[in-house]
């Protein structure tokens, strides 16, 4: 085999542009008439947290201003004179200042909150009117104290959760933890936490996910129009950021609940420093302990969660950040049988501000999932570890050229190594010897350039190319297949070993990204967008819920880079002084090289993986319609999605096209929140979808004495669960503020009227009272939760610096 | 390996049993019926003399109170690669059940044969090798007391060789006092021998005796195509149609001949015995 090296060449031609480029810009005067530079950090007063999204309007030039990025900096050049510049964030008092702009200047803002706002606010992380002035459609924030008052199943507030309760955005169902952004898969969500991809995100199989709500600052979701500076994954990216800790004053945080309790510290370390420690764990396998049936006690189940951030402002130009999360999930059914999986990340930030208009931040990623069996049951004992792991290095810079342009630019390079699976025999005496299926390893590199334009008062543009690239390295072996014959065992011709790091597969292409916003008053706004994505790993699992045992696997020759199409359009109208704000989006989404497992095959301890997969394509278009009120004594959404997705692969369902299972055309989620006092806030919601798409047998027959289930080939999914509804309610009660201690107390039913929703249907012969069988026939439905109260209890206790 | 593949479900059983009780209720349900039945065919050419049989049934609608309606009627004939032709005869007590013309009939090691049913104007076809069988170096009986994992009793460990050089699929059935134990696809015994050494000492068989039984184990040599029957007909039959399990499907067939399910199985046997002591020996 010819050693390629396109991929490297690549890589440094790229590389080196970029620096070139940089170098270009800052040393270049790109204005030509007199210009000076405002910027600075947009912080909260009582935290010190950034404030993303805030703005910074120059009162007397309508339409010009700035919004603070995801590090709080800002950036406005204009020509020489005096200004009154506005200062705002949703929640926040508006600071206003005079700048006399007759030479750069530096202008860091503190914000307190509004005093007499004590009102719910829905919208974090953006202006008021971001719905119809920001370029971005297909997005969706979610702000983290918000959603702490919304019901949650056993208490635990879970970010991702709430997600699918927004338009375009579907779960596998209940009690799993997938998430289904516009017909696209679950392994086709990017879940950044500080830019660490989370390779796992459900604990309990996903009942709950990894996220620890009392750590996260804020959740972003993207679905369309996806900027160019993210990609790796074809339908979504999730951001997730941590908290940084707050550096005016020690305060702990935390919370006793029915399953869990948490507890968060964070306190500043100097006057230029701060951290945040934050501990989950669950004790839902203590009530084991009180089973009648002993065999039960010795069981274990449970999860922990661990996130920790620090940062450093070293100088007024740099600030570095240090974060981590581990979690894990530990399973053991007596001595014999053990399960856990969990993952790590950390992520080294370093912003700098090289000058008044550039600014970059450079992130180095580690992330890790990984999972393991422990079998002990006499001679069949052993061990099995599997895991993924990431080390990347990111460079994000950000260029504002002038109120009018601001360009984004940077390169994304990951270096993945897959350990699918390597079992060890425990003992001698163990029947099983050691097994290793062959590590992978890929480089993935992107690097991307956008730029957001204003044009007039009334268009926005955002454009922008990626360009994203796939090394396949050794050290590892691939088998040859013999040519124009299916793959299987009988047809390998060979092996090819390579050495470490020697390339041997390489994919690249572009990946076009195009927003556009057309305003057509102050309330309403036209959007449209295009995406192209590229994916370049993926589950290889027959079944919808995301189990910890899934498989990654790379693109390699035999199995093409994933490839998705996106253009959306949507109507964007805020109310009543943006008090309400809706939208109307249409999609529709095409995507290319669809992987899903061909009938019966072994996926676990398959080393010929490709020999188990078939590809195709599969599309989705939907309506979504979203209705929000973000003010007032009574706050809430409403969402409303009609979509379908379709898949086709030749060798699956005959050929057929098949709804996947989390295919569900209606989704509605009404979530309401009421301040009856200030301290007393009652919240519900109501959610209906389509039952999942499923097959259910046509007939039966029997070997020996087992009945087996008859299916009609060629009609995968075409049937349907019963129609899912549920409601549930929360009341919080916050009790007294006192000096440094404030509680609050937060009751949730969960399906409060008791709704037994299918989680499956399964068929049987009908028992008679001695349990022998009657040679009738008849379906059961299986339903995951009933009604469900839960209590729990939160607390902040905080003291100020000395 | 079978209790690999079984892990998955081994797992979300118990975590659904432990973790919370979820709830079943009989419902209502239609179902859409097949446009025509399906051949179900179990037939098997094995190298020890009577073991050799066809059997045919049809799918009937899933909730159709009746019996499986078997299959009489047919054609059928099992040919070696020499030509070599023996008819499979109708049998007078069991209706479905075809046997070989010549009762001294068995299959030969090494041996390929195609198997043919003519049914209502349609032919099913299949072909299939017999490979010699690993031996069983010694069987043993021993009492385990209760644990976690299982009741007490007696149980029989199994010792082999098993051949590295070669791939090997195993099916096993067990019999106690000449009954075969299987009362459901639970109990259908096999594996392939990836990731399996040398040495199998003491595998331990899941199946109960008594003081005093006589225990049988038969081992047989399958092809891979009968050891993906096998493993896909477990997946179905377990299959509870939930989130963590696969959209199921019917077992793939090494049958042609368009609408047919199940499987011919070609195979050596060889067969121990041993006695469970009685009590107080």
């Amino acid at each position: 085999m010819k050693r390629n090296y396109t991929h490297f060449l690549c890589v440094l031609s790229t590389l080196f542009l970029t620096v070139v480029f940089s170098v270009f810009y800052q040393n270049t005067a790109f204005a030509q008439e007199k210009t000076y530079t405002l910027s600075g950090k947009i912080r909260d007063a009582a935290n010190g947290e950034e404030l993303i999204g805030a703005t910074v309007l120059v009162e007397n030039l309508p339409g010009t201003g700035a919004v603070a990025n995801e590090y709080g900096f800002y950036s406005l050049t204009l020509p020489t004179a005096k200004y009154r510049v506005i200062v705002s964030y949703i929640g926040f008092e508006n600071q206003i200042f005079e700048v006399d702009l007759t030479k750069d200047v530096t202008l860091n803002v503190e914000m307190s909150e509004a005093k007499n706002l004590k009102e719910v606010v829905i919208t974090g992380e953006r202006e008021a009117d971001a719905n119809v002035t920001e370029v971005q459609m297909s997005t969706q924030v979610l702000e983290v104290e918000q959603v702490k008052k919304l019901p949650a199943l056993l208490g635990e507030v879970d970010v991702l959760r709430t997600l699918t309760l927004l338009p375009g955005v579907q779960s596998a169902g209940e009690g799993t933890g997938g998430i289904f952004v516009r017909g696209g898969a679950n392994d086709q969500n990017l879940i950044l936490l500080d830019d660490a991809p989370v390779y796992n995100a459900s604990h309990l199989l996903g009942f709950f996910s990894v996220f620890n709500s009392d750590a996260i600052k804020s959740v972003k979701l993207y679905k369309g129009g996806i900027p160019a500076q993210y990609g790796g994954r074809l339908s979504s990216i999730i951001d997730i950021r941590m908290k940084n800790g707050n550096n005016k004053k020690f305060t702990s945080s935390g919370g006793i609940g029915t399953v869990a309790s948490r507890l968060t510290v964070e306190a500043p370390i100097n006057d230029k420093s701060s951290f945040i420690l934050s501990g989950r764990r669950t004790y839902a396998d203590q009530f084991l302990r009180f089973a009648k049936d002993t065999a039960l006690r010795e069981n274990q189940l449970y999860f922990y969660d661990f996130n920790a951030k620090a940062n450093y402002e070293f100088s007024e130009k740099d600030r570095i950040y240090l974060s981590g999360y581990f979690g894990r999930d530990v399973f053991k059914f007596g001595e014999g049988f053990g399960l856990n999986w969990g993952n790590g990340t950390a992520t080294l930030r370093w912003n700098h501000i090289f000058n008044q208009r550039l600014f970059l931040n450079t992130t180095a990623i580690y992330s890790n999932f990984n999972y393991g069996f422990d079998v002990d049951d006499g001679a069949q004992n052993f061990t099995w570890r599997s895991g993924i792991t990431d080390y990347a290095i990111k460079m994000d810079f950000d260029y504002f050229i002038n109120p009018k342009n601001t360009l984004t630019f940077g390169m994304d390079n990951i270096y993945h190594h897959f350990n699918p699976t390597e079992i060890k025999p425990q003992n001698d005496e163990s029947i099983f010897q050691t097994f290793k299926l062959t590590d992978k390893f890929a480089f993935e590199n992107a690097f991307y350039l956008a730029n957001e334009q204003k044009l007039g008062e009334k268009l926005i543009l955002q454009y922008g190319l990626r360009f994203s690239m796939f090394q396949n390295v050794g050290k590892t072996e691939e088998y040859q297949y013999a040519d124009g014959q299916p793959r299987t065992d009988a047809n390998i011709t060979d092996t090819l070993r390579y050495d470490k790091l020697e390339p041997y597969s390489f994919y690249a292409g572009f990946e076009p990204r195009l927003a556009v916003n057309y305003k057509i008053n102050d309330a309403s706004a036209i959007k449209a967008s295009y995406n192209r994505t590229r994916q370049y790993l993926q589950t290889v699992s027959p079944n919808t819920a995301a189990l910890p045992f899934d498989r990654w696997i790379p693109t390699n020759k035999y199995v093409d880079p994933q490839l998705s199409d996106q253009v959306a359009l949507g109507f964007f109208q805020n109310f009543a002084d943006n008090k309400w704000e809706a939208s109307v989006e249409g999609y529709y989404k095409y995507m290319q090289n669809q992987i899903d497992v061909r009938d019966g095959e072994d996926l676990l301890l398959n080393d010929n993986i490709e020999e188990a997969l078939a590809a195709g394509d599969a599309w989705s278009y939907g309506l979504e319609v979203y209705v929000k009120k973000n003010y007032g004594k009574t706050t809430g959404w409403i969402s409303y999605t009609l979509s379908t997705t379709q898949r086709q692969i030749a060798e699956i369902n005959l050929g057929n096209a098949y709804s996947p299972r989390y295919n569900r055309p209606h989704n509605l989620a009404v979530i309401v929140s009421h301040q009856f006092s200030p301290r007393v806030t009652l919240a519900g919601n109501f959610i209906f979808t389509s039952g999942a798409a499923v097959t259910f047998p046509v007939g039966r027959y029997k070997v020996g004495n087992q009945v087996v289930d008859y299916y009609e080939s060629g009609k995968r999914n075409n049937s349907r669960l019963p129609d899912y509804h549920r409601a549930d309610i929360s009341l919080t009660i916050d009790g007294k503020h006192r000096k440094n201690w404030k509680g609050s107390w937060n009751f949730s039913i969960y399906n409060f009227y008791n709704r037994k929703n299918a989680f499956s249907i399964y068929f049987r012969e009908k028992k008679d009272a001695n349990d022998e069988g009657t040679g009738e026939y008849e379906a059961v439905k299986t339903t995951l939760f009933g009604i469900i109260p839960s209590i729990t209890y939160n607390f902040t206790f905080s003291f100020d610096k000395k | 390996m079978k209790n690999i593949s079984f892990l998955n479900k081994a797992f979300i059983l118990l975590f659904m049993l432990v973790a919370f009780s979820s709830c079943e209720e009989v419902i209502d349900l239609p179902l859409k019926g097949a446009d025509s039945p399906a051949l179900i065919v179990e037939a098997e050419v094995i190298d020890v003399k009577g073991y050799s049989f066809v059997r045919l049934s049809e799918t009937l609608d899933y909730y159709d109170p009746k019996e499986a309606p078997k299959v009489s009627g047919a054609i059928v004939s099992v040919t070696d690669q020499d030509g070599n032709k023996m008819n499979f005869l109708e049998n007078s007590e069991e209706l479905g059940l075809y046997l070989p013309q010549d009762p001294e009939y068995k299959g030969v090691v090494g041996n390929t044969y195609n198997l043919s049913i003519e049914y209502k104007g349609k032919t099913f076809t299949s072909e299939s090798k017999i490979y010699r069988v690993t031996g069983i170096d010694s069987l043993q009986i021993r009492f385990v007391p209760e644990t976690r994992f299982q009741d007490e009793g007696y149980y029989l460990y199994f010792y082999a060789k098993e051949p590295q050089d070669t791939q090997d699929y195993y099916f096993w059935r067990n019999y106690t006092n000449d009954t075969l134990n299987y009362e459901d696809a639970g109990d259908l015994i096999f594996a392939s021998d990836q990731g399996i050494g040398e040495d199998i000492d003491g595998l331990q068989f899941p199946f109960i005796y008594e003081a005093g039984d006589t225990v049988r184990l038969e081992q047989y040599s399958i092809t891979k195509e009968a050891y993906d029957y096998y493993n896909d007909l477990t997946t179905v039959v377990f299959n509870d149609g939930g989130l963590f399990s696969p959209p199921p499907v019917n077992p793939r067939t090494n049958i042609k001949g368009g609408n047919v399910l199940g499987v011919f199985m070609t195979s050596s046997m060889l067969s121990e015995t041993i006695y469970v002591p009685k009590e107080g020996e």
